[in-house]
């Protein structure tokens, strides 16, 4: 059973965080254009990842229909700037809403209905599905075609910026503020219950907790960060379409980056998200077009090792390489395994 | 919205027949699921390279329907390898772990696909039956659709009768039951799964030159079926193979119908709301025997 163990004041991943967002900072002035976009993006997603990882990684519910919030709010923000001129900020504030009425909706029905893991995640990628649909079939969503947000304006209040840096810098501050946000989360009384429904209901309850409640909240939280997410999307890439925001891929991209990373931890997303995204843009530019499949071809190989080799994902490595370079007394036990009924997990093995 | 009689019996039968096929893709799905409780995404993707298979076969001159006597056997020796050497490490983790494992596995056969066939799509050489449609009064019936949905039945059939009539059916309803119980009962478990593995992949051996008779393959061809078998598979029911393939035919007909009355961009809708519905009121599907979902 994965302990709960309060974190120190200051751990040593926590320094190594916040240097390297403050290093980040200063990204802007000594790369090019390009680079910085593609910072900006990765960052983007690493923020998106750790809002996925908030519900998933930490109060164990495993929703395979994040980008169904991705998209309100990106769609949220295009949709009520476009017909009612309404500014970006309310814009994504109505995105998060409706993400969180969702989000709600969909736990307090799926704990009334007792849904097991499986289910809830089928569920959450039907709904998913389902918005990309209507998005795509709505005239007023700009069907296939999607949306585009005007670009090269400068008016702050709006969130429009002239300058890619500001974004960049706005990425970077979002990442900081909800990694802060984890941290804080792990040490309250909220974050404690919810990592206490993750490993155990039956133990939780019987201390306890409130399910329901956590079950609304914990989703909830994570659909509205989401959300602003996808709002945050839509102003630095300056065009969404069905596919792009409410797509499988953007749900599949949030959980990998997540898991790869390190699930239910803080910086595991962010790392998760940032190699990968980067990762994938190198591989995309030496290679080009000539082996395009190339980089997809590269992260599926990358996700499969890492499932093998480094179960607890990107963050683990540095205490496996420990662990395996120590005299080996206390061996950590693998992550993988899932460790609820003590019978299951004697390995049945008479080849 | 059209409403007209004929258009609607048409999208029944095609829905249907549709569904049919769908069922000897999702068969695969549901065994491993019910036996293994894997959740393999990489199902559809398989597929994919399955049909490549059937493709390059008849480039060499191997009639289409005759590749089946190639890929078959090579796809089930592939399942049983696979499960030896890759996802024997994640039968028993987290659900996580699986989707984790089975997603980069799609991702890494969808990437080697575009890389070594490029995204263009592909017929087989001798897939003649792709344009001939049989007419039954105003209906039309495609050839090719036909003998598939005749095949997945009798196949759907033969995996009933094997199920419930032989040794080796119920060794493998007891591992869905309870893989503890059944190993004390004397059933081999690692080699049920390899087995079970090797059956999954080679039904998908069988499903690729049917499709591939009237169809055309290409590195995302897996992502439109996965999707479609996942929704039938739940609203069978996990751990159970009829219900599969009564899933299989309500997710055509719901598709069919879904494009005649709401037009082709909304026509998965009512298959999703099926799914809802099913997760919500019977979660363990129409006719599901109780898998934990």
């Amino acid at each position: 059973m994965r302990q709960i163990t309060l974190p120190k004041r200051l751990s040593v991943g926590g320094c190594v965080l916040a240097a390297a967002l403050f290093a980040a900072a200063f990204l802007p002035l000594v790369v090019d254009a390009y680079v910085l976009r593609v910072a900006t993006v990765a960052l983007i997603w690493s923020y998106a990842a750790s809002a996925w990882n908030v519900a998933g990684g930490y109060a164990g519910q495993l929703s395979l229909g994040h980008g169904l919030y991705f998209g309100a709010g990106a769609y949220g923000m295009g949709y009520l700037y476009e017909t009612y001129e309404l500014s970006p900020v309310i814009g994504i504030a109505v995105g998060a809403l409706v993400s969180i009425v969702i989000a709600v909706a969909v736990a307090y029905i799926s704990f009334r209905t007792q849904l097991g893991h499986l289910a809830f995640a089928i569920l959450t990628l039907v709904l998913s599905l389902m918005a990309l649909r209507f998005a795509a079939a709505s005239e007023a969503l700009g069907r296939q075609a999607g949306l585009f947000m005007p670009v090269g304006r400068d008016e702050p209040l709006n969130l429009f910026f002239e300058s890619q840096r500001t974004y960049y810098w706005l990425a970077l501050v979002m990442v900081a503020l909800i990694a802060l946000y984890q941290v804080k989360l792990l040490r309250s009384r909220s974050g404690q219950y919810w990592v206490a429904m993750r490993d155990n209901e039956a133990a939780a309850t019987a201390v306890g907790v409130n399910l329901l409640r956590e079950r609304l909240s914990s989703n909830a939280v994570s659909a509205a960060l989401t959300a602003f997410g996808g709002g945050l999307y839509f102003l630095v890439v300056g065009f969404i379409d069905p596919a792009s925001v409410f797509g499988i891929v953007v749900t599949i991209n949030l959980l990998l980056f997540a898991v790869v990373g390190g699930l239910g931890t803080v910086s595991g997303p962010i790392i998760g998200a940032s190699l990968l995204v980067v990762g994938a843009e190198l591989i995309r530019s030496r290679v080009g077009v000539g082996l395009s499949g190339l980089n997809q071809a590269v992260y599926g190989s990358a996700v499969i090792l890492i499932v093998l080799l480094l179960p607890a994902g990107l963050v683990s490595l540095p205490s496996r390489l420990s662990d395996r370079f120590s005299s080996g007394v206390e061996r950590r036990s693998p992550a993988i395994r899932q460790v609820e009924d003590p019978i299951q997990q004697v390995e049945v093995d008479n080849a | 919205m059209v409403t007209d009689p004929t258009a609607l019996i048409q999208a029944v039968v095609s829905g249907l027949l549709e569904g049919a096929v769908y069922s000897l893709i999702a068969l695969g799905l549901a065994l491993s699921l019910a036996v293994t409780k894997l959740l393999n995404f990489a199902h559809g993707s398989l597929l994919m390279v399955a049909m490549y298979g059937v493709f390059i076969a008849s480039q060499r001159g191997v009639p289409v329907y005759a590749t089946a006597l190639l890929i078959i056997p090579a796809f089930a020796i592939l399942g049983w390898v696979a499960y030896r050497i890759l996802l024997r490490r994640v039968t028993d983790a987290k659900f996580l772990m699986q989707t984790q494992m089975t997603l980069g596995v799609l991702f890494l056969l969808e990437g080697g696909a575009l890389m070594i066939a490029g995204a263009d799509p592909e017929r087989a050489e001798g897939a003649s039956l792709s344009g001939s449609v049989l007419r039954l009064g105003d209906t039309a019936v495609p050839v090719a659709q036909a003998i598939n949905a005749g095949v997945a039945v009798a196949v759907a059939t033969a995996l009933y009768m094997v199920m419930r009539y032989t040794r080796l059916g119920r060794s493998l309803r007891a591992l869905s039951e309870d893989p503890f119980a059944a190993s004390l009962c004397g059933v081999n478990v690692r080699r049920m799964f390899s087995l079970t593995w090797a059956i999954s992949f080679g039904l998908l051996g069988l499903a690729a030159p049917l499709l591939m008779m009237s169809g055309t393959v290409h590195p995302y061809v897996g992502d439109q079926y996965i999707v479609v078998i996942l929704l039938a598979v739940v609203i069978g029911g996990i751990g159970d193979l009829a219900g599969a393939f009564v899933g299989s035919l309500l997710v055509g007909l719901s598709f069919a119908l879904g494009q005649v009355i709401l037009g082709s961009a909304m026509a998965l809708l009512p298959a999703y709301v099926l799914v809802a519905m099913v997760l919500l009121i019977r979660p363990k599907g129409l006719l599901g025997t109780g898998g934990e979902l």
